[in-house]
C-alpha cells in the first residue's frame, strides 16, 4: 500500500468531500486496527479505537501538512489514541478479562501465539502485527512507524527470534 | 550450537518473508542441509510464521466493521473537515444553544436547591451513615497518602466478602482473606506481564472463620480505620462537587502524649489526628475524608530523630518547603464510588491470561518463634552493617537508639546536593531499618526475652562465631553467627557465652 495515490484523497476530502474520505479508509483501516490491536490487546477495544481515531482523522484532517502521508498520521493518531485509552482506563481488569475471553474462542496453538505476542516488546510487536494484520511491505510499516525500511527488517527478524524463544520456553513450561 | 549456527539463526530470522539474495539464501540451505538443528529452526520459524498469518486472518471482519462503521459516521457526520477556524465559526451557533441548555440546567438546580431546603434540611447521625457504609456490598475509591513531601495515590476496591484490591501506577494487588486456612494475595505487574501469587498459611485454622471456614462478614468497617471509630460529630453543612454534604469531624483528643497508638493510628487508644468526614446527603454515603496528624508538622521528629534541618544548608528554613503545613491533610480518600465493582475479574486472584506466574513460597506456619526472632535480629543487624561498614555494633540496643544510628543514616545520605531528596531517601530507609528492628522492640518489651550479645569485636563472615542468642520457652536456643546465618541448637554457644 504506497502512500501516492493518498494525496488526490486527501485534497479532495480537505474541500469536503466525504466519500473520499471513505476511500481513504478503506485504504489504512488495517493498518490502524493493527496499531490499535497491538496496543490495547484486546479486538473489541481495538476496532473501537480505530474507527474512532479514522472519524478523528476526518475531523483533523486539516491540519496534516504533508498530503502523501496520510497513512503514518492516521497511525500515530490511532497509536496515541490506544496509549491515552490504556492510561485512563482506571480499570485494569477489564482489559485482562476481553483478553481471556478472546483466547478462549481460538485454536491452543494460536492461544499460545497471542500469549507470547503480548510479552513482546512494543516497538518488536507493533511493526510485527502491521506485517501480518495489514499486510504491508516493510517500506509501508517504515513510513508508518517513521524509522527505516532497514530498521523495520531488523526489528521483524528480532521480533520473530524472541517470539520463538517465549514459544519454546513457553512449551517447557507446559511440559513440567 | 556453534558460532556460526549462531549467526545463521540471525540470517535464518531474517529470511523469513522476505526475498533474498540468491547466495544468501543458497547459502542458507547449504547450512540447513548439513545442520539439523538449524533446519529443525528454520522450520519452526516458518511454522510461527504460517501461524501468525493464521492468527491475523479472522480480524478480516474486524477490519472491515472499523470501515463500515468509520464510514457511516463520517458520512453522518454534522461537520465538514475545515480548517481550526473554520471550525470555530461553524460551531458558534452550537455553542450558543449549549450555553443556554447549561444556564437553564443551572438555573433549574438552583431553584430545585432551594425549595428543597437543603440549607436547613434533616443530617443524618455519623452513627447511621456508619451503619450504612457497612451493609454497603463493595466500595472503591482514591487514597493519596503524604510521606516526606510526596504524595502516593493508589485506587482501592473493598468487598464486603473480604477481598480487596489496590491499584498504583504501575502494579495491582488483589488480597483475599476469606479462607480459614489462609490469606492470598495476587500482584500484578501489567508492563512485565507478570503476575506473582503469595499465600499465607496458618498453622491453626481462623478463629474468625464460620463452620464452613468462612471468615465472619463484618461489612466494609475495615475500610479506613478511621470512620469506625466513635466522636464523630457534625459540623456544617457545604455544597461540594455538586451535592449537598454533610461535613463531621472527630478528634484530636487533649492528651497528645505519643504513644504505640500514634504510630498505629487505626488503634483506638489514642485520638491524635482530625479527622474529617464528607457525607453525601442524598446517599448518606461517605464521599470523602481528610486526616490531618499533628505528628506531621515542620518541628517533628522522623525515624531515628531525622530532621529535614539535618540535610539544609545552615540558616534555612524548612517550614512550607518540604513538610505539609500545619492543618494540612496527610491523607485523602475521596472519589468514593459505592456498590459500583460489577465485574467479578475485578476482584479476583486467579492470574489474567497472557500472564507468566511466579508463585511465591508460603512461611512455614510450624517455624519455631525464636527462629522468626533471631532471622529478625539478624536483618536488623544486615542494616547496621550495611550502614558502619560491617562492623557489628557494641551492643545491640545501638541498632534501636537514634544516637548512634542516625549519625551513620547522615552520613550515608548527605550529600549536600539536593537536600529534599536526600533527606526523603535517609526518611525512606530510616522507616525501613525501624521496621526491621521491630524484632528486637517485641521480644524485650512484648515478649520478655532477653538478648544475649557478644558481637563486639566479631568479623563479618565468620560463619564459627556465634554472636547472639535468644532462648523462647522449651524452644531451643537460637544463634546467630557472624555471617549473619540463623541455626538452632539444644545448647547455649560457648562463644557467645556472657
Amino acid at each position: 500500500m504506497g502512500d501516492g495515490p493518498d494525496r488526490k484523497l486527501v485534497e479532495a476530502c480537505m474541500r469536503g468531500d466525504r466519500e473520499a474520505y471513505a476511500g481513504l479508509v478503506r485504504l489504512h483501516a488495517g493498518r490502524v486496527y493493527a496499531v490499535c490491536l497491538a496496543i490495547v490487546g484486546s479486538e473489541a477495544d481495538a476496532e473501537d479505537l480505530a474507527q474512532e481515531a479514522l472519524v478523528r482523522g476526518f475531523m483533523k484532517i486539516a491540519s496534516l501538512r504533508d498530503r502523501d502521508r496520510f497513512g503514518p498520521w492516521i497511525a500515530t493518531v490511532a497509536g496515541n489514541l490506544s496509549r491515552n485509552f490504556l492510561r485512563q482506563r482506571a480499570n485494569q481488569a477489564r482489559l485482562l478479562s476481553t483478553q481471556a475471553d478472546c483466547s478462549g474462542k481460538e485454536p491452543e496453538s494460536l492461544s499460545d501465539l497471542r500469549r507470547a505476542l503480548w510479552k513482546l516488546p512494543e516497538q518488536h510487536r507493533i511493526p510485527l502485527m502491521l506485517y501480518y494484520f495489514d499486510a504491508t511491505s516493510t517500506e509501508s510499516i517504515a513510513a508508518t512507524l517513521g524509522i527505516s525500511p532497514k530498521a523495520v527488517h531488523m526489528r521483524l527478524s528480532r521480533a520473530r527470534g524472541e517470539l520463538r524463544k517465549l514459544l519454546e520456553n513457553m512449551e517447557a513450561h507446559d511440559e513440567r | 550450537m556453534n558460532v556460526d549456527c549462531t549467526e545463521m539463526r540471525r540470517r535464518i530470522e531474517s529470511s523469513i518473508g522476505y526475498a533474498m539474495e540468491p547466495d544468501e539464501r543458497d547459502e542458507i540451505e547449504r547450512h540447513c542441509a548439513a545442520c539439523e538443528s538449524c533446519r529443525a529452526y528454520r522450520d519452526r520459524l516458518l511454522s510461527d510464521h504460517s501461524r501468525l498469518a493464521e492468527f491475523a486472518a479472522p480480524r478480516e471482519e474486524s477490519i472491515g466493521r472499523v470501515q463500515e462503521r468509520a464510514i457511516e459516521r463520517v458520512r453522518a457526520a454534522e461537520w465538514a473537515p475545515l480548517g481550526r477556524a473554520g471550525r470555530v465559526v461553524a460551531r458558534i451557533p452550537r455553542i450558543a444553544t449549549i450555553a443556554a441548555a447549561a444556564a437553564a440546567v443551572i438555573i433549574a438546580f438552583i431553584v430545585i436547591d432551594l425549595i428543597r431546603g437543603a440549607a436547613n434540611g434533616p443530617v443524618p447521625a455519623f452513627a447511621a451513615v456508619q451503619e450504612k457504609m457497612q451493609k454497603a456490598d463493595n466500595v472503591v475509591y482514591r487514597v493519596r497518602l503524604w510521606n516526606v513531601g510526596e504524595w502516593t495515590t493508589y485506587t482501592e476496591g473493598r468487598a464486603l466478602s473480604r477481598i480487596s484490591r489496590r491499584d498504583f501506577e504501575d502494579s495491582t494487588v488483589v488480597k483475599d482473606l476469606r479462607s480459614r486456612l489462609g490469606n492470598t494475595e495476587l500482584r500484578l505487574y501489567p508492563s512485565e506481564r507478570r503476575a506473582v501469587i503469595a499465600r499465607e498459611v496458618y498453622n491453626d485454622t481462623c478463629s474468625r472463620c464460620d463452620a464452613k471456614g468462612r471468615k465472619r462478614p463484618d461489612g466494609l468497617s475495615s475500610l479506613t480505620g478511621w470512620y469506625k471509630q466513635k466522636g464523630f460529630s457534625f459540623v456544617r453543612k457545604e455544597r461540594s462537587h455538586g451535592r449537598n454534604m454533610a461535613v463531621y469531624e472527630r478528634g484530636p483528643s487533649s492528651d497528645s502524649t505519643q504513644t504505640h497508638g500514634e504510630r498505629h493510628p487505626s488503634s483506638n487508644s489514642k485520638q491524635t489526628h482530625r479527622v474529617t468526614a464528607w457525607v453525601d446527603l442524598e446517599t448518606e454515603l461517605l464521599a470523602r475524608l481528610e486526616v490531618v496528624s499533628p505528628r506531621r508538622g515542620p518541628n517533628d521528629a522522623y525515624p531515628y530523630s531525622l530532621r529535614l534541618n539535618d540535610f539544609l544548608p545552615s540558616g534555612s528554613k524548612a517550614a512550607g518547603w518540604i513538610e505539609l503545613k500545619p492543618n494540612e491533610p496527610c491523607m485523602i480518600l475521596d472519589n468514593f464510588r459505592w456498590n459500583a465493582i460489577s465485574d467479578t475479574s475485578y476482584l479476583s486472584t486467579v492470574p489474567p491470561a497472557g500472564y507468566r506466574v511466579e508463585t511465591e513460597k508460603p512461611e512455614d506456619p510450624d517455624e519455631l518463634s525464636g527462629y522468626h526472632h533471631a532471622r529478625g535480629i539478624a536483618r536488623a543487624l544486615s542494616n547496621w552493617l550495611d550502614l558502619s561498614g560491617n562492623v557489628f555494633p557494641d551492643d545491640i540496643h545501638d541498632l534501636t537508639d537514634s544516637t548512634k544510628v542516625k549519625p551513620l543514616i547522615l552520613v550515608k545520605f548527605r550529600r549536600g546536593v539536593d537536600p529534599a531528596e536526600e533527606f526523603r531517601a535517609a526518611y525512606r530507609y530510616a522507616d525501613l531499618l525501624s521496621g526491621n528492628n521491630t524484632a528486637i522492640w517485641i521480644l524485650e518489651r512484648m515478649l520478655n526475652t532477653p538478648i544475649h550479645y557478644s558481637g563486639k569485636d566479631a568479623v563479618f563472615g565468620d560463619s564459627k562465631r556465634a554472636i547472639c542468642w535468644i532462648k523462647e520457652g522449651n524452644e531451643p536456643y537460637h544463634i546467630i553467627y557472624a555471617d549473619l546465618h540463623v541455626a538452632a541448637s539444644p545448647t547455649m554457644p560457648k562463644s557467645a557465652g556472657e
